[in-house]
């Protein structure tokens, strides 16, 4: 060390380069998080499009973005990693003025965001192309309707299904279930049955777990609802979950648990989740959808999935889980967001996307594809395909009332009610005043 | 300032010297250590500041993020104390701090004692308690989940060998906030750090005037160490009740809430009605009223300590 002193004058011009290169190094650390997609094209338009942060969704998102380059090379696509919540995360893309052309939303947000006027409707460009719907899932589609107007395009749906530990099941002796959503033989007398078979108290090994936020699902098998009217709150939407049916729904998840015990009890559900129960093979069947790769990592026994079983005398119903893509409604390169929307409903894009292995693809040609049935276990992924025919949207509005209905519901998951109908009288009560408020300060009448 | 005025040195040869206005001479003085300090000062302007007083602006609006603000003067204010649910969160947050801030501080006290002095297994104690308050939140909350399960967890499995049914803990509307207190707990180790630092700064002969006036054990704890402390305790509980009124990351992971609103925290619920029901306004609402109600407190803590608190130096 030399005794040459350095000047103050030295010493800070010499950190501020400092600073100016740390500075750079984390400028571009943020650049990692957002993956740019050069295209060769001499004027190019960069589309913004969102994707989730998973590897998995990343890469297929790249390889698909790759295939619309090369068939549009002017257009460079911008792939925005958001983490976190991926709804919270675009709200504040919007409110922070860093919009991305093309969003990626479920449909709780997507209403939410149609309603805030974020959503370029779609139906001109519909009409001027003489776009059709042909050979896409109806439910997929009406979902993406929100107040007359075609709001999003489906790309992936994700009904669910029971997953099934195929050794279980052979080590009791017990015969699959059926594969077909219609069948005779698949009743909830019939799932119970199975599942007392599967059930071992000393082993601490359930029969079946059934997920407490697929609810819906049991709403909707017994013929209730939860709201007079889905989507857009209007005048006359009203909470309907105090129905005889509704509470037969509760009272039968309720029955799995404390009646016949082939379900995990009720303090148990929320301290182990079924997925944790399943993977460590302590319950047979568990309630679940496609999404959900972890499974295929499953190297201790052999799994497959079934349908739900249905009520009695009623049709069968599932509840369809979704993620559609929207165009911000300011975005100054819609008509590129446009194309890119449809290519995205084409056979290449989907059976890329279903190829991962995550989804059930909107377009229901690539349903039968090698693609979707033979790429990825489980065996029967026609299950999933399936239960299209049957499923149902999600019960949602374009408002927020989780907080005011779901301690109620909790009251009947964790059985510290007995009184199933009062608890659900008191829910609808609890959610109708809360739709009056918002309605008043919505300015709704 | 020019005025004319001159300096004269003692030589013979007279100089004018430049008058340097003096605030012009404050900033050279002080622009280095303005420097120095302008990483700090930026991002408290930016990420503090101008939050904070943005956050009063937001708090007279009616703004979902997505579309233009509305002024409505003190109507989220209003709609808040019309709401049951921000008083029932309030409610929840008063009872945890309540019980758990005490807990806390007592753990902390009792833990510092325990490992004072000198030792390598004190010295290993320190660090093994020490360690869980640098762990990150989530995975605390993550691992208390496993600890309060009451099938396969830790906490029901001794309850067991003593012949006591645990309860459910995180499922049950009635023991959820109790294990959120227990679980509190965990980070008492940086609160111990600084008890023990002030444990041994307390002059021995203290302890040797009081043995010589025939005190035991605990009246020298007592009548020592406590007074000679109650400056550092007084810092813990000032920072104990804001952090507790603040608390949100492990409620978020471990029960969101639930069940049945048990845990539904002040900040939780803000968040909740900022980024889930799109009332930003509101929100920025509710945490001004948080601010106040901290300040409120910490005001009346300083009110009262000097009923208590001992500072060694005001009695010099």
């Amino acid at each position: 060390m030399g005794n040459k002193s350095l000047s103050r004058r030295e010493f800070l011009r010499r950190s501020a380069v400092a600073g100016a290169g740390v500075a750079a190094g984390l400028h571009g650390l943020t650049f990692e998080t957002v993956r740019v997609l050069a295209a060769p094209g001499q004027q190019t338009t960069t589309l913004r499009v969102v994707s989730g942060q998973d590897i998995t969704e990343i890469e297929v998102r790249e390889a698909i973005a790759k295939m619309y380059q090369e068939v549009n090379p002017n257009v460079e696509i911008e792939i925005m990693l958001i983490t976190g919540s991926r709804d919270e995360s675009q709200t504040v893309m919007l409110a922070g003025g860093n919009p991305p052309d093309v969003l990626y939303l479920n449909p709780w947000f997507q209403y939410i965001f149609a309603q805030k006027g974020v959503l370029l409707p779609l139906d001109a460009y519909i009409e001027a192309d003489n776009y059709t719907f042909d050979g896409i899932s109806p439910v997929a589609v009406e979902a993406c309707r929100y107040n007359e107007q075609m709001l999003s395009m489906p790309f992936e749906v994700s009904p669910a299904g029971f997953v099934f530990n195929k050794n279980l099941f052979d080590a009791a002796g017990v015969p699959y279930p059926p594969t077909d959503w219609e069948s005779e033989d698949w009743t909830w007398d019939n799932l119970i049955e199975t599942a007392t078979k599967l059930t071992n108290e000393e082993e601490r090994q359930f029969g079946v777990h059934f997920e407490n936020w697929m609810y819906p699902t049991l709403l909707y098998q017994h013929g209730a609802q939860v709201y007079s009217n889905i989507k857009k709150i209007t005048a006359d939407t009203r909470c309907v979950i105090d129905s005889p049916e509704a509470a037969q729904a509760f009272q039968l998840l309720r029955d799995l648990r404390e009646t016949y015990k082939v379900a995990p009890s009720s303090s148990a559900v929320q301290e182990l989740g079924g997925f944790d129960r399943f993977m460590s093979g302590k319950v047979a069947m568990f309630s679940y959808g496609r999404w959900l790769n972890t499974f295929r990592t499953i190297t201790d026994f052999e799994w497959d999935v079934v349908p739900f079983p249905h009520v009695k005398d009623r049709d069968p119903a599932c509840t369809l889980y979704m993620l559609n893509y929207s165009i911000y409604s300011g975005s100054q390169n819609a008509d590129v967001a446009w194309d890119f929307l449809k290519f995205l409903l084409t056979q290449s894009p989907q059976e890329a996307n279903v190829a991962t292995g995550m989804a059930v693809a909107a377009l229901e040609s690539v349903n039968a594809s090698p693609a979707f049935l033979d790429s990825m276990p489980p065996e029967h992924n026609i299950v999933y395909s399936d239960a299209l025919q049957w499923a149902h949207p999600e019960p949602i509005l374009d408002g927020n009332f989780d907080s005011v209905l779901n301690p109620h519901l909790d009251a009947i998951f964790n059985n510290t009610t007995d009184d199933i109908p009062g608890t659900l009288a008191q829910a609808a009560a609890d959610v109708n005043a809360a739709l009056d408020q918002w309605r008043a300060d919505n300015g709704v009448t | 300032m020019s005025s004319g005025l001159q300096t004269y040195n003692t030589t013979t040869t007279l100089q004018p010297v430049a008058q340097v206005p003096r605030w012009q001479q404050a900033i050279r003085k002080n622009l280095p250590g303005y420097l120095f300090a302008a990483p700090w000062l930026i991002g408290f302007f930016v990420f503090t500041l101008g939050p904070f007083i943005a956050s009063l602006f937001l708090s007279l609006q009616q703004w979902d993020m997505l579309t233009p603000m509305k002024y409505v003067g003190l109507r989220n204010f209003e709609r808040m104390l019309q709401d049951n649910l921000f008083w029932h969160s309030l409610r929840v947050t008063l009872l945890y701090t309540v019980f758990a801030v005490p807990l806390q501080l007592a753990m902390a006290l009792l833990l510092a004692v325990l490992v004072n002095g000198q030792g390598a297994v004190k010295l290993f104690f320190r660090a093994v308690f020490f360690l869980p308050s640098v762990t990150a939140g989530v995975a605390v909350a993550v691992l208390w989940r496993w600890l309060f399960n009451p099938e396969f967890g830790l906490i029901n499995f001794l309850l067991d060998q003593i012949n006591i049914t645990g309860p459910p803990w995180l499922s049950s509307p009635y023991w959820a906030l109790p294990a959120v207190i227990v679980m509190s707990l965990w980070g008492v180790g940086s609160t111990m750090l600084i008890y023990l630092a002030s444990l041994q700064a307390i002059p021995d002969y203290l302890y040797e005037a009081a043995e010589i006036d025939g005190a035991n054990v605990l009246d020298k704890f007592r009548f020592v160490t406590l007074p000679m402390m109650s400056s550092t305790i007084f810092f813990t509980l000032v920072i104990g009740i804001i952090g507790s009124f603040q608390i949100f990351t492990q409620i978020y992971i471990l029960t969101n809430g639930g069940p049945e609103n048990a845990t539904l925290f002040y900040v939780l619920y803000l968040y909740q009605k900022a980024f889930r029901g799109f009332e930003m306004g509101l929100a920025s609402a509710m945490a001004w009223v948080l601010f106040l109600i901290v300040l409120a407190l910490t005001m009346i803590q300083l009110k009262l300590a000097g009923r208590w608190v001992y500072y060694e130096a005001e009695e010099a």
